[in-house]
């Protein structure tokens, strides 16, 4: 069974209720085509008989002394995100109401099997309607077999049906309003003119008949279609801000956690009883995120990635070690949970016996290593390089993972190539004794040089099976060239001196630094 | 505590010895230097454990050989006893602004030198600032093959900062798993290259140090090497194109060695260095003779 939990916080913006300027009436107001309208409005406002979507001068109408604000949608809806995070504390599956027919805004609970961590539904309702007040929002919590009928509850059920028992969905949801089956402010208007201004009427009428009455066919499916969502006779299906994991910790704390030394130790029990499940189905993990929820609704993370799977705890926590003095305690943290967020099979490694190589590191050594160098905060990439089939000289290698084996000996034989390739070729000025021939200087970073050996040309043509460009201007002829200096480099001419689709002599390159 | 270390090593009969036979003024500085040159000897030996580590069999390479050489008399006879040691810091400097890549270059030769006389097969580190990377590429694969390097057994790691390189090659160092760890900084201060030399005297892997020709600030290095690019000799076939990498090496500080400057030359197919024999027309800026021997100071 689903149980469905859903609150709503009714004035997002409004964070502390308890000054003096929040017993006031106050609008939010945004300016759209027709005029300033309010967006947002405070109890005493919705007394005097304001509400949402009111222009301004006739608010002001009513209440000459209202006071506005500008409304602020974006860091509205960063601030559901951010409440929407601090919500996973009761489940891993939670995201934000999308739903736009209302002013409210909501948060979305999939709260199966998680009420009885709370002490049970009634309990977990209510702890976050008071988590929620202590903060200074006004929310409304309820819970039900499914999103619809929860919504519904949440906004038009009375304090004592804020939860529907399992399976009583339709007694509960019947004497509400209409306005609970999230439809839109004309539909419900012409509900109203055809007499049915609650839930439980819809019940009885046939749905042919209702049909018939309506306009057009869209709404009377779109009537039919959320009072089955909130009876569960159609799916709907939440998804979550972020995908459940399969393997999840969890601590929380009678007193609030400040010092790094308990979230070390606290870290340490959570990876421990994560590894334990981790093994039980043979699996590893490749990500984790520690999510540390403060007393003050903030939600703090750091993650980690290991380059293989794997479920030791000691490496887990020597990864995390560096980063937790990023999460920022603040006035205590209440709950700690740790996600596996990628997690993959690992068989456990046998252990070769007949290897004579005694000092070379381990496989599983060495990913470990590499891992606790790539969780660094000032390393950008850890890599190999793997050879390609390609004679393009920037092609012919790749960067690859360290844990992948290549067999560079196996390599085509080929002239000899620069120790070091620039990222990309570097147009040079040149001077060339014949056009066709090496250059006699040329100036590379700003500093002429005078050329004392030079060989070439190797020609490298592009690849004509994947190149769409006329071949003949992608011809690259390379030479290896000494300056009077000593210093060994690998220019290139790009393209053909003959070539008539070009403007100009060709342009020169360098590419790459012999030893 | 170096000196501690060996004078606590130090038979103390030596010195009643010499009081005994009172050895006159001459003598006397001759047995004073033995014991510095005993002592320098020894701090390179002593600390790391491994006290036997004079090579039974020079010719033949061994897992636990602690050093290597170039394989060349003349500057092999510069070194400290036992060669380039593996438990310490190298540091390579450009001679000038251009000359970076001969550095590198070097530094190559000499690991690929240092892979050939231990059978090890693992992996190397090499560090490198993004910026650096980003201007000048990592090592190229294809290239490190053709100097004899398997490229599979580098692994790159670039980081933001000279200290985030400097820690990443620490790391590398406490792997105690890696066969070297090779380092492009542009200014490591002396703390960070004597916190590198112990880490590698603690679990036998060298670490080098590339820097730029700007470095000049005192490092705990066991070695300090000099490099700069001179004209190859061409090769025999074609009297046009550049012949096998040649570069001047100054060797400017060796710990229990003597500094020295040498033009040399790197065949790297078969990984030998060879000096180049002074020729007729090659001018030398200082108007030094060649490969001259400067005198050992030790600092400090």
């Amino acid at each position: 069974m689903k149980r469905e939990s859903r609150n709503a916080p009714s004035c997002p913006s409004a964070e502390a209720p308890e000054t003096d300027i929040f017993r006031k009436p106050l609008a939010l107001v945004e300016a759209d085509a027709k005029g300033v309208r309010l967006t947002a409005v405070n109890h005493p406002a919705q007394e005097l008989g304001l509400h949402i979507g009111m222009t301004l001068a006739d608010a002001r109408a009513i209440h000459p002394g209202l006071e506005t604000a500008p409304a602020t949608p974006e860091k509205d809806q960063d601030r559901l995100l951010a409440m929407a995070h601090w919500c996973g504390r009761y489940s891993p599956w939670v995201n934000v109401d999308d739903t736009h027919v209302s002013g409210t805004k909501g948060l979305w609970i999939d709260a199966s099997g998680c009420a009885h961590l709370f002490g049970g539904e009634d309990n977990m309702l209510h702890d976050i309607t008071a988590r929620l007040q202590a903060f200074g929002f006004t929310a409304k919590a309820a819970m039900a077999d499914t999103p619809g009928a929860a919504w519904a509850l949440a906004r038009y059920g009375s304090a004592e049906t804020r939860r529907a028992a399992p399976k009583k969905n339709k007694q509960t949801l019947k004497p509400l309003y209409l306005g609970g089956l999230r439809l839109d402010q004309e539909i419900l208007v012409l509900l109203r003119r055809l007499g049915l201004t609650r839930i439980g009427q819809l019940y009885d009428v046939p749905r042919a008949a209702l049909t018939r009455r309506f306009k057009s066919q869209d709404i009377s499916t779109a009537v039919m279609a959320r009072l089955d969502q909130a009876l569960g006779h159609r799916h709907e299906p939440i998804s979550p801000l972020m995908p459940p994991p399969n393997y999840r910790s969890r601590l929380s704390f009678a007193d609030p956690l400040q010092l790094l030394g308990g979230i070390k130790l606290s870290l340490e029990k959570l990876l421990e009883t994560l590894c334990v499940s981790l093994n039980t189905d043979q699996k590893g993990a490749r990500v984790l995120t520690l999510w540390a929820y403060r007393i003050d609704g903030k939600v703090s993370s750091v993650r980690i990635a290991t380059s293989r799977p794997s479920r030791d705890p000691k490496h887990f926590q020597n990864l995390f070690q560096e980063k937790l003095d990023r999460i920022d305690a603040g006035f205590g943290i209440e709950t700690l949970i740790l996600n596996a967020d990628v997690v993959e099979d690992l068989t456990p490694d046998q252990v070769d016996l007949q290897k004579d190589d005694v000092t070379s590191l381990s496989p599983k050594a060495l990913a470990e290593w590499v891992d606790r160098i790539g969780n660094h905060d000032g390393t950008e990439k850890v890599f190999k390089t793997a050879p390609e089939e390609s004679h393009i000289p920037e092609r012919a290698c790749r960067t690859a993972g360290t844990e992948e084996d290549h067999d560079w000996e196996k390599q085509p034989d080929k002239p000899v190539r620069p120790f070091r390739l620039l990222p990309r070729p570097e147009q040079i000025q040149v001077m060339a004794e014949i056009p066709e021939g090496p250059p006699l200087t040329f100036t590379w970073r700003k500093v002429p040089r005078r050329i004392a050996h030079a060989e070439g040309p190797e020609r490298i043509a592009p690849e004509w099976w994947q190149d769409t460009n006329p071949i003949r201007s992608n011809i690259r002829d390379y030479y290896r060239v000494e300056d009077t200096e000593g210093r060994r480099y690998w220019l290139f001419r790009d393209g053909l001196y003959d070539d008539d689709t070009r403007q100009g002599p060709p342009q020169w390159f360098m590419h790459g630094i012999f030893a | 505590m170096t000196r501690q270390a060996a004078n606590s090593l130090l038979p103390p009969k030596k010195t009643l010895e010499n009081k005994a036979k009172r050895p006159n003024g001459r003598n006397r500085a001759a047995a004073l230097r033995r014991h510095i040159a005993h002592l320098e000897r020894a701090d390179v030996t002593f600390e790391s454990g491994a006290r036997s580590t004079l090579d039974p069999h020079p010719g033949r390479p061994t897992l636990s050989s602690a050093s290597w050489r170039f394989g060349v008399k003349a500057i092999d006879a510069h070194l400290p006893p036992l060669g380039m040691s593996r438990n310490g810091l190298h540091e390579f400097t450009a001679k000038n602004p251009g000359h970076g890549f001969a550095a590198t270059g070097l530094a190559l030769a000499l690991l690929r030198r240092f892979l050939e006389s231990c059978r090890t097969r693992s992996p190397l580190l090499w560090c490198t600032r993004t910026q650096d990377a980003q201007e000048d590429g990592m090592l190229y694969g294809p290239g490190l093959k053709d100097l004899g390097l398997d490229p599979d057994r580098f692994i790159f790691v670039t980081a933001k900062r000279d200290k985030d390189v400097l820690w990443a090659l620490e790391e590398g160092l406490r792997a105690k798993g890696l066969a070297a760890v090779i380092g492009e900084v542009q200014s490591p201060s002396f703390t960070a290259t004597r916190r590198l030399s112990l880490a590698s005297q603690n679990t036998q892997t060298p670490s080098l140090l590339l820097c730029p020709h700007s470095y000049q600030a005192a490092s705990a290095a066991l070695t300090k090497w000099q490099v700069e690019s001179i004209v190859s000799t061409p090769p025999f076939v074609n009297e046009h194109a550049p012949g096998h990498p040649a570069w001047r090496l100054t060797l400017k500080r060796a710990r229990g060695g003597q500094s020295g400057v040498w033009d040399l030359e790197w065949n790297y197919e078969t990984g030998d260095f060879h000096l180049l024999t002074p020729l007729a027309d090659r001018m030398f800026e200082t108007g030094e003779p060649e490969r001259t021997v400067l005198p050992f100071r030790r600092s400090a």
